[in-house]
């Protein structure tokens, strides 16, 4: 569904991305994973189309238009002043022609959520965990083909971060390909099909949860990430 | 632009729009407006009849000016010769008359009806010394009567007042409507960046689109309100009008439908542009409590302080030229049509002008706006500026 090829992203002098090469597939969840720096937003970003690559190729196969993508991204914000119904209804007009439909989707998801009481209250009148349902809301509310969502956990609560998990695994179920990047390695080895460990900017392990633990002869992702990137990335 | 980003640029639009352009609010602060207004006409109107109150003047005299009566208008003179200084003290002031040529007043603070009492013992000088020289006082009047000079022209006669102050007014409600844009853009635009609501919408939508939806938005807003000031100044003045006779008709009878139309074109295609600079220049702002930037935002309101030039002379060629150039072709065009004679070519050339700079300035702003938007703790100097405009 979505292939990079040898992509390569420069920041002045520092390769965020070097020469990546990867592959989404059709209704999987992909994990993209890596320490601080590694070139994970860069990487999402570019996938988005918000920067372009200096170099290599990027394609999604069929074409995908913006407004079949989702997105959620790590650099979190809403608009504060206005209800949450209102809100939501226009980013996913910024996708979607469908009033009625992004209307129900709404509906379901501030239901699942336990919002829909407080759908007509300011944006601002809610806690940071219930800003970011908000925000988890607006990323899937158009019902987009392939959702990328940048460290989707952070600001919740262990059964939040649960009910996330949840909502990600239905909305692939759905048929929705999602493309994740997270740190909580217990949740995301629980829940993606395929994972890609980033290191300054190249791979540095991918496959299946069962061919990265054969490569490293570690059981779990949480000991592959720890022994590997604590020593620099040589392990 | 094809029709889906039209369509998102509407959509852009009307959230902006509905953002900061709320009937509740506004209709909350026309309600101030009016009773602001109510009581600075009442507490001025309790303030004149404080003051509308006669004084009373005592006046010490050595009979120089030879007065039986003293009188004139607005002021209240009693002969106080003889007078106890405690009855002299029951006056608003004591004049002492000394000579034909001084006179003392005496009071406990400086007061406005002291012009009138100067102009009255003027008179009563003038009158004596009249009397002395022998000179007739028509004699004299007409020795310091003006000549009468007539105007004739051989071009097209000068506009009267009127046109004057409806140029006025519509170079400041454009001046207003760049003041509120200036104030909303800024406010939404490094709101956005702070808020980092940024990504989200340009993962959706092109910065183009963005910025389009924000210029068209937040420029509509500036213009409702002073749409709606103008249409409520119209309504004040005509219920006065009526109750008073007052002769705003005639002012109103000066406004013909072209010149509003292009008074119109010219202002909402001006505001468009500024509303793009605004854009892009808000969106290099990072922290607009301490951004050097935020200065450039008052360059728009130079515009129409120039137009304020045509008032004084509208056939200078500064005028001329700054009517076309497309940066001040916005306020001084109409205000130079208001005022002056222009050929039908000119205000149509200008105006192709100035719509060609707003689409300039609406493409610069669009790639200021892509990389401008997503830098969040730092600002762009000017030479980075000037590189992003520079890509494609």
């Amino acid at each position: 569904m979505l292939a990079l090829e040898n992509v390569r992203k420069v920041y002045q002098t520092v390769a965020a991305v070097d020469g990546l090469s990867m592959e989404v597939r059709k209704g999987e969840i992909f994990a993209l994973l890596g320490p601080n720096g590694a070139g994970k937003t860069t990487t999402v970003r570019m996938i988005l189309g918000i920067i372009e690559p200096d170099s290599g190729r990027l394609h999604f196969d069929p074409p995908m238009e913006r407004s079949r993508l989702g997105y959620l991204p790590e650099e979190r914000g809403i608009y504060q002043d206005t209800p949450v119904a209102e809100t939501l209804l226009y980013l996913g007009s910024l996708r979607s022609d469908n009033k009625a439909r992004l209307k129900e989707q709404a509906k379901f998801w501030l239901d699942r959520f336990g919002l829909y009481d407080r759908r007509n209250d300011k944006i601002s009148t809610l806690s940071k965990g219930n800003q970011q349902k908000i925000q988890f809301i607006a990323a899937v509310l158009h019902e987009p083909e392939f959702a990328v969502l940048d460290e989707p956990y952070s600001g919740f609560d262990p059964i939040n971060q649960e009910l996330i998990s949840s909502c990600i695994t239905e909305l692939r179920a759905g048929g929705m390909t999602v493309l994740l990047s997270a740190h909580q390695m217990q949740l995301v080895e629980r829940l993606a099909d395929r994972f890609l460990l980033l290191h300054q900017g190249k791979e540095f392990l991918s496959g299946t949860l069962e061919e990265i633990r054969t490569k490293t002869a570690r059981e779990d992702l949480h000991d592959i990430f720890i022994s590997s990137f604590s020593t620099g990335g040589t392990a | 632009m094809n029709r889906n980003e039209f369509r998102l640029v509407r959509r852009v639009a009307a959230w902006e729009y509905n953002r900061f352009f709320k009937w509740k609010d506004v209709l909350k602060g026309l309600m101030w407006t009016v009773l602001i207004g109510f009581l600075s006409f009442s507490g001025t109107r309790w303030l004149m009849q404080d003051a509308s109150d006669t004084p009373v003047v005592g006046i010490l005299h050595n009979g120089v000016f030879l007065q039986e009566t003293w009188t004139t208008e607005g002021l209240e003179l009693i002969d106080a010769t003889g007078m106890t200084e405690a009855q002299l003290a029951a006056f608003d002031a004591v004049l002492e008359i000394v000579s034909a040529d001084e006179a003392r007043l005496r009071m406990e603070g400086d007061r406005p009806w002291t012009g009138r009492l100067q102009t009255y013992l003027d008179s009563l000088r003038t009158d004596l010394r009249l009397k002395e020289t022998g000179i007739d006082r028509a004699l004299f009047e007409n020795l310091g009567a003006p000549i009468t000079l007539v105007k004739s022209f051989t071009g097209e006669a000068p506009k009267g007042r009127i046109p004057k102050i409806l140029a006025a007014i519509s170079i400041a409600l454009v001046l207003i409507a760049v003041f509120l844009s200036f104030a909303y853009q800024f406010t939404a635009i490094t709101g956005e960046k702070q808020q980092r609501i940024t990504e989200q919408v340009v993962a959706a939508i092109s910065p183009q689109t963005w910025i389009d939806g924000k210029i068209i938005g937040i420029s509509a807003i500036g213009i409702s309100h002073v749409a709606l000031y103008s249409l409520l100044t119209v309504g004040v003045f005509g219920v006065i009008g009526l109750m008073t006779d007052a002769p705003f008709a005639s002012f109103f009878a000066a406004v013909d439908a072209y010149t509003v139309l292009l008074f119109f074109l010219f202002a909402l295609t001006g505001i468009l542009m500024w509303n793009a600079f605004l854009a892009g220049v808000a969106a290099t702002i990072d922290d607009p409590n301490s951004s050097q930037k935020s200065g450039l935002m008052m360059l728009p309101t130079v515009p129409p302080l120039f137009a304020f030039l045509v008032l004084m002379d509208p056939t200078t060629t500064a005028v001329m030229v700054l009517s076309w150039f497309p940066l001040t072709s916005y306020a001084v065009m109409p205000a130079r049509m208001v005022l002056d004679g222009v050929a039908w070519w000119e205000p149509l050339g200008a105006w192709m002008l100035l719509a060609a700079t707003a689409w300039l300035f609406r493409l610069v702003a669009g790639r200021i706006f892509r990389l401008g938007m997503l830098l969040y703790g730092k600002e762009p100097g000017f030479k980075e500026i000037l590189r992003w405009i520079g890509r494609t």
